[in-house]
């Protein structure tokens, strides 16, 4: 271990007990007989969960609504990014790639839930509010990636086509296109996945789907209705991460 | 001569109307409209609130409380990082394959296998629940404020942690860890000296990259209640009040530019 | 389509003289062979034909028209009658053989037409008669990362064939393949070319293919002709004396190289 590493890792220590003092944290409090009762009790109210037909149908409309909220919102992102991904790659010019990439990073750098929030302000309550703040801030973050995968794409083949008159929009088509999609939608599924999670806490800030019935179900203490949600979430993510790996392996690797 | 049919055009035709069959009820169920920023009314809430905006909310003691707010962001991730690493460290020595002995005993299974099996269904529901649910449920457990954040961390991304950990302590050289389990080691020594040394730029890497997603995290976490910036935005949108959103905005995508820069500057220290 | 060169040069930006003082005169439909060691500027004569590179000195004649005094769009025009064949096929591996060999027609399809091909190719017929000359009918509906560099180059002619193109530029054409194979592709282009009258100009590292297959010869070194005779006239001489002083491994070794296509 050298000198660097050494103040490194005591910096580090340094900033974990300072956060922990800044926070005045109190880990014996928090590992205390009386805090684990506390939250084993807290704990036994979701048991058992909600097995209600009736309940039951309200979370599946729910679900899909997460479901839809995601999926449309990475759709329309996608559409988006790949748009802006010209100027972005530099395609278009100096003063479209810096308005472009400047867009993007400023989608990109606030946070869905933040963006939520300002979409119920600006959109009222509800699924359009999610899948709008999604579909922002995912244009942001899948932009800039289509942007990387379009600069890093070898540029012979669209060259040939030009080369025998083709226009630039065939060239691309034919050139470019082919080699490009697959790691465009790869791309996208990744941040579907991803999306998933998203979408099912934007209802927290009121922007519809799964994280509502979460939300309002905690706040009047109805915790066995609260499981059943969380247990949706988790089926929902699993049943998500499962089908988009099926997805790739078919269309990215093969 | 007759040409044979395209052999991609019935999947294509099948998968474009799958796909439209989807979207339909995909627009229907998300409300999908872009064109409310646009409609009349909205329009002018909207354009009054960006207005706002400028000049940034300035004022000494609203940036007292942007302080404030930051430092206990980043305590939040630090701290909720550090409790992770501790709650994931020691769940990825017992899950991983790397220190199994069984390879010695032939047995098909072992008690090893009983333990192991529960513990990866802990680490897959700790990991699989979004950290800001976690939040939510300690916001109700142990009340509003940072603890709440702070815990919903730990225990997230003590389950991402312990995963990933695992993961690397199986992907590195497992020779000299067998030989020392071998040899009568214990598996925290083969540990400490068959997988660490090769295991460590890795998990220092993962780490670090793991403390910047927290911090991004706790950024958001306020928003249910749970400290840190998110606390304040939520606050100054009820109010409307544009200027300090601003400023807030403007606060999170700077410590997000800080993160990326120290995590940059911590992963050079250590791994050279 | 026929040309003329007089008095041609051309300097790569960084100062190298690849061409100097071309005369030429190629009626139409003929079909010519260059031959030369490497660096010999095959490449750039072929490149300068075709419209891609402008050349530095000189007058360049395609058909009746000075190529370089056009307006963008009629040059674009005018390149959707060359087709261009490559040592190395710029065909994107994850392109279906089908989707590349109708690309060939991109100059003279409107944006309309181009998308609805790529969705679902329209000329299916066409793009078989197209690679059925090459013996590559049943690879129709493969994509290209699943050739070998011999089948890729066949598309990439496939490609021209179905272009229709009244001038073909072949640099290197079936360098990728055995000998036995190189001839029938070679054969099958020259007869192609003569069935829509197109001229056909081809680079080819070897002489004895050269000889049998093309009525008449061009031996190029440093850039500059060094013969331009009917193929019974080249002696062996004037063979020896145009690859004089060239490794011997050289040609061979572009031979064997095999085929780079880029992968994602």
């Amino acid at each position: 271990m050298n000198r660097r590493q050494l103040i490194a890792i005591s910096g580090l220590l340094v900033a974990v007990i300072a956060a922990f003092a800044y926070l005045q944290l109190n880990l014996a409090e928090l590992s205390s007989a009386r805090t684990a009762t506390l939250l084993a009790d807290y704990l036994a109210r979701f048991w058992p969960i909600n097995l209600g037909a009736a309940y039951w149908h309200q979370l599946g409309h729910a679900t899909l609504e997460t479901l839809a909220m995601s999926a449309v919102g990475t759709l329309a992102a996608a559409l988006l990014a790949a748009v802006i991904a010209l100027p972005a790659a530099g395609k278009l010019g100096p003063l479209a790639y810096l308005i472009a990439r400047g867009g993007l990073n400023l989608l990109r750098a606030i946070p869905e839930l933040v963006w939520a929030l300002l979409m119920v302000l600006a959109a009222g309550l509800g699924p359009n509010a999610g899948t709008l703040a999604l579909m922002l801030h995912t244009t942001g973050v899948l932009g800039r990636l289509f942007a990387e995968a379009l600069e890093n794409t070898p540029t012979t083949p669209a060259q040939a086509l030009r080369h025998s008159g083709s226009s630039a929009t065939q060239a691309f088509l034919y050139g470019t296109l082919p080699n490009l999609w697959p790691q465009w939608l790869a791309y996208s599924l990744y941040r579907w996945e991803n999306n998933i999670r998203m979408a099912s806490v934007l209802g927290f800030v009121g922007a519809g789907g799964l994280g509502q019935m979460l939300y309002v179900s905690l706040s009047l203490f109805q915790e066995a209705n609260a499981a059943s949600v969380m247990l949706c979430m988790l089926a929902l993510v699993v049943a998500v991460d499962s089908f988009s790996r099926v997805l790739r392996l078919r269309w990215v690797i093969a | 001569m007759n040409t044979p049919r395209d052999p991609a055009s019935l999947p294509r035709l099948l998968i474009s109307m799958v796909a439209l069959l989807l979207l339909w009820p995909g627009l229907t169920l998300s409300e999908f409209n872009p064109g409310v920023w646009f409609a009349a009314d909205n329009r002018a809430t909207i354009a009054g609130f960006l207005a706002d905006f400028w000049p940034l909310a300035h004022d000494a003691d609203f940036l007292r409380l942007v302080a404030r707010a930051t430092l206990e962001t980043l305590a939040m991730a630090t701290a909720g990082t550090a409790l992770a690493f501790l709650i994931g460290l020691p769940l990825a020595l017992i899950v991983t394959q790397a220190l199994s002995r069984r390879q010695f005993s032939g047995a098909r299974t072992s008690a090893g296998s009983f333990i192991r099996a529960p513990l990866r269904l802990l680490l897959v529901i700790l990991r699989s629940v979004p950290e800001i649910v976690w939040a939510l449920l300690f916001v109700r457990a142990v009340g509003l404020g940072p603890t709440a954040g702070v815990l919903a961390i730990a225990l997230s991304y003590g389950g991402m942690l312990g995963k990933v950990y695992a993961e690397i302590f199986e992907s590195v050289d497992a020779k000299p860890a067998r030989a020392l389990l071998a040899a009568g080691s214990s598996r925290l020594q083969a540990f400490g000296y068959g997988v660490l040394p090769s295991a460590a730029p890795e998990l220092v890497s993962y780490s670090v990259y793991r403390w910047e997603c927290a911090l991004r995290a706790s950024v958001v976490m306020g928003i249910v209640g749970a400290g840190g910036l998110g606390q304040q935005v939520e606050l100054s949108l009820r109010l409307f009040a544009g200027a300090e959103v601003a400023s807030l905005l403007l606060a999170f995508v700077l410590l997000v530019a800080l993160a990326d820069g120290l995590s940059r500057l911590l992963r050079k220290a250590l791994l050279t | 389509m026929q040309l003329q060169l007089s008095g041609v040069g051309f300097t790569h930006a960084d100062g190298h003289v690849a061409l100097r003082e071309l005369h030429l005169q190629v009626a139409q439909g003929e079909q010519i062979a260059i031959i030369g060691p490497s660096g010999a500027g095959k490449t750039s004569l072929l490149r300068l034909l075709g419209c891609q590179i402008k050349p530095s000195l000189g007058q360049f004649q395609l058909g009746t028209q000075q190529p370089w005094q056009h307006s963008p769009r009629a040059l674009r025009a005018l390149r959707s009658r060359i087709g261009l064949i490559h040592q190395q096929p710029p065909l994107p591996p994850k392109q279906r053989v089908i989707t590349a060999v109708l690309a060939g027609r991109l100059g003279q399809w409107s944006l309309l037409h181009s998308l609805r091909n790529l969705l679902s190719p329209q000329d299916r017929q066409g793009a078989e008669t197209a690679l059925a000359r090459l013996d590559l009918a049943d690879k129709l509906f493969q994509r290209c990362d699943q050739l070998s560099g011999g089948q890729l180059q066949r598309v990439g002619i496939a490609r021209v064939l179905y272009q229709q193109a009244e001038l073909m530029l072949a640099d290197e054409p079936v360098s990728a393949m055995d000998p036995h194979l190189a001839q029938h592709t070679l054969r099958s282009l020259c007869a192609a070319a003569a069935e829509q009258g197109s001229t056909l100009l081809a680079s080819l590292h070897t002489v004895d293919l050269a000889l049998a297959l093309f009525p008449r010869i061009i031996g190029l070194r440093d850039g500059r002709i060094q013969f331009d005779l009917p193929a019974q006239a080249v002696s062996p001489e004037q063979l020896s004396a145009l690859y004089a002083n060239e490794r011997l491994a050289s040609p061979a070794s572009t031979a064997l190289n095999p085929l780079r296509i880029a992968r994602c």
